[in-house]
């Protein structure tokens, strides 16, 4: 790219900075607006790249829920063995979610995503060949790694996404991506279907089935190699050997995610609005089919509504995340996520103690929406927590949802302690307790839930904090005093309406 | 006590034709008028597609079995052994017949005659496990009426087994394995021509 990407323009414009670009970009050469019908390069190319290479792998990862009743007899296998395999699809992606964030890191999204999806295609091919109860845990736990690409889908879009906007491609790239786990309730009975058609005995067409996944999971990676960018201005490994980009060190991004507190509460709280989810893509289709003796298909139809419900629910949450932001600023972004997550924990109580099919399906339709924007919201809030971590505390957040579903799945639904709605309802009262430490949550510049900004702090000193003097000296921190200034619209409404407010003023709040 | 079961017994055949099909039918209320055997032997093995075996039933003779005139049909299906349903909710033995899920397999449905034989592959639909016979009589709305098995009530005698298919085929493993090697071969690709990139 001819570019250097060192822009000595301040501030957010809706005229094309840097001339190349078809959006309008800030001078992070970050598109400040979010075109969903548009492929252009750079921006909306990557986020169309990122969302369905993570839809693969989200369809890859519960591709077998659906085909279940099929696997468990042609394996033998018993409830037990399908617990543990459904608790060890989400574990894996545990560490890998963090391994992604430091790979994001240091040698940027596109190879880190690419390499993932890649090298877990080959455990959704052998899914093809299991013959035991081993077998099956064992691919669900490879495949399973794959959904740790979520990480490398935010880190890209908060680097190619403005502040303004970030919330909202998130969100849809999350949420469209976690839409795979409810396209592949409907996606692989129907493939089956037409495979057993055609003429395969049963026992042979669900195995042949999983070449469907696989086929996806590597054409899209594939796509992302070929055609996607790592930044708006290229790709890290040309950027790093021309001098633009600085090649941090893996120490240094691990101290300063590591020592973030934010880091780690947002990980606690993402275990009970996504751990949740997972947990639920896990369990409902089973649910409703025991509890109100609907038929399997009317029971995979039900689950797969839970998964879609993401197409909106997701993106209105990062939606909602960057519009609270507009009036209220960072604390917008917080109250609304933990209000959001708070109605999602009593929802789930409430699902437990329905008795009635349609009152139980609402129920469900209403939690999975404010669940589900509940990890919107919290991928607005995630981008700004670090600048030169940013990989791993997206990577530590992403993480703590997969933790959140391993645990849930642990204590209320594994063998017969609890009753299925005794569980759900209790995994409320959970999501209600672990969701309060989003209170504790406060920016120096922004402030908190309940307290406002300290009066001299601000972005670029946060930010800057996260740089030595001698790395500063040498000009590494340069894209997090670029960012500081992009974020300056998390203060919230000034009573003074000028659009470009220099890095050092503070905000003052409506 | 015996004349009164076995009017219960008879009634209820009757009832059940007024109240139709909706009404739940509980396996314990239902006569067992069948003797059934079947041919393996116990704990024989049988292997799916490829094994046969004979099923035959006929009218229990000393008991006071129900209205026989309500009798229309016979269905024979393979029930799953208390072993083959542990820790598997869905194969579960559920007193009301239309929540039963023990016996999921159908041999054959045959009019009802006094005796009845069938002769039957094993299909390779039918999965790895142990089984009994059953035979429900039906009437003439498709509920049950009457059975008989192949083992006895505690379901521990006569009990056999069935290998199932594995699904497998070479070809499987073959396309996986070369399906990944693509997939690791493109990651490789991609990595060497970003390097030769970088370095231009």
């Amino acid at each position: 790219m001819e570019d250097s990407g060192k822009s000595s323009l301040h501030v957010e414009s809706s005229a094309a900075e840097g001339g190349h670009f078809k959006l309008p970009v800030d001078s992070e050469q970050k598109a400040t607006e979010f075109w969903l019908f548009s492929f252009a390069k750079p921006h909306m190319r990557a986020f169309h790249l990122s969302w369905f290479s993570f839809f693969c792998c989200f369809v890859s990862t519960f591709a077998a829920p659906p085909l279940v009743p099929l696997i468990r007899d042609n394996l033998n296998l018993t409830t037990t063995d399908i617990g543990n395999a459904g608790i060890a699809s989400v574990s894996g992606a545990v560490f890998a979610r963090l391994a992604m964030g430091t790979a994001c890191d240091l040698v940027g999204p596109r190879l880190a995503s690419a390499s993932l999806t890649l090298l877990t295609a080959p455990a959704v091919f052998f899914t093809s060949v299991i013959n035991s109860a081993s077998s099956y845990l064992l691919v669900r736990f490879f495949t399973g790694f794959s959904i740790a690409s979520f990480v490398s889908t935010q880190f890209w879009m908060s680097s190619m996404f403005s502040p303004p906007v970030v919330g909202l491609a998130n969100g849809i790239a999350g949420g469209w991506g976690n839409l795979g786990g409810g396209a592949t309730q409907l996606i692989m009975p129907l493939v089956y279907d037409l495979i057993h058609h055609i003429g395969s005995t049963n026992f042979t067409a669900w195995r042949i089935a999983f070449f469907i996944p696989g086929f996806m999971q590597t054409l899209s990676a594939i796509a992302v190699l070929a055609l996607g960018q790592d930044l708006p201005n290229g790709n890290y490994r040309k950027l790093e050997k021309v001098g633009d980009k600085h090649k941090d060190s893996f120490r240094k991004v691990f101290y300063h995610a590591v020592t973030n507190y934010r880091g780690w509460i947002l990980a606690l709280t993402y275990g009970y609005c996504f751990g949740v989810e997972l947990t639920i893509d896990n369990i409902i289709a089973e649910y409703f089919y025991d509890k109100f003796n609907v038929n399997l298909r009317t029971a995979g139809i039900i689950a797969a509504s839970f998964g879609l419900a993401n197409i909106i629910s997701r993106p209105g949450g990062g939606l909602l995340s960057d519009w609270m932001s507009r009036r209220y600023g960072m604390r917008g972004r917080l109250w609304s996520l933990w209000v959001v997550q708070i109605i999602g924990g009593v929802l789930c109580i409430v699902l437990g103690r329905m008795n009635n099919l349609s009152a139980s399906i609402i129920v469900m339709v209403l939690f999975s929406l404010f669940v589900q924007a509940a990890c919107g919201l919290t991928f607005g809030v995630v981008p700004f927590v670090s600048r030169r971590s940013l990989g791993m505390i997206s990577g530590m957040t992403g993480g703590g949802g997969n933790v959140g579903a391993v645990i849930t799945q642990l204590i209320f639904f594994k063998g017969s302690k609890y009753s299925k709605e005794t569980g759900i309802t209790l995994m409320g009262v959970m999501i209600l307790c672990c969701t309060l430490p989003i209170t504790l949550i406060y920016f120096p510049q922004w402030g908190g839930l309940f307290c406002g900004p300290r009066p001299k702090a601000t972005a670029e000193d946060y930010y800057a904090a996260e740089w030595s003097e001698d790395e500063k000296e040498r000009g590494y921190h340069s894209a997090s005093v670029k960012f500081a200034e992009n974020s300056v619209r998390e203060g919230g409404r000034r009573r003074d309406s000028s659009p470009a407010v220099p890095a050092d003023d503070t905000p003052s709040h409506v | 006590m015996a004349a009164l079961i076995s009017y219960q017994v008879r009634v209820l055949p009757f009832l059940l034709c007024y109240l139709g099909p909706s009404a739940a039918v509980l396996f314990s209320s239902l006569p067992k008028t069948l003797i059934v055997t079947a041919s393996p032997s116990p704990g024989q093995v049988l292997y799916a597609g490829v094994d046969q075996i004979n099923v035959t039933w006929a009218i229990d003779q000393s008991q006071p079995g129900g209205t026989v005139s309500a009798y229309k049909k016979v269905k024979v299906s393979f029930c799953y052994a208390p072993a083959s349903q542990a820790d598997r909710g869905w194969r579960k033995t559920d007193d009301n017949l239309k929540k039963d899920k023990t016996c999921q397999f159908k041999i054959t449905t045959q009019p009802y005659a006094t005796a009845g034989s069938v002769a039957y592959t094993v299909e390779r639909s039918i999965p790895t496990a142990t089984f009994f016979v059953r035979a429900y009589v039906l009437d003439s709305e498709e509920a049950e009426v009457a059975y008989g098995q192949s083992t006895d009530a505690q379901k521990t005698t006569n009990l056999f087994d069935v290998v199932g298919i594995t699904g497998l085929h070479a070809s499987l493993g073959i396309a996986a394995a070369c399906f990944s090697a693509f997939s690791v071969v493109a990651l490789a690709f991609f990595f060497v021509v970003e390097k030769r990139k970088a370095k231009k």
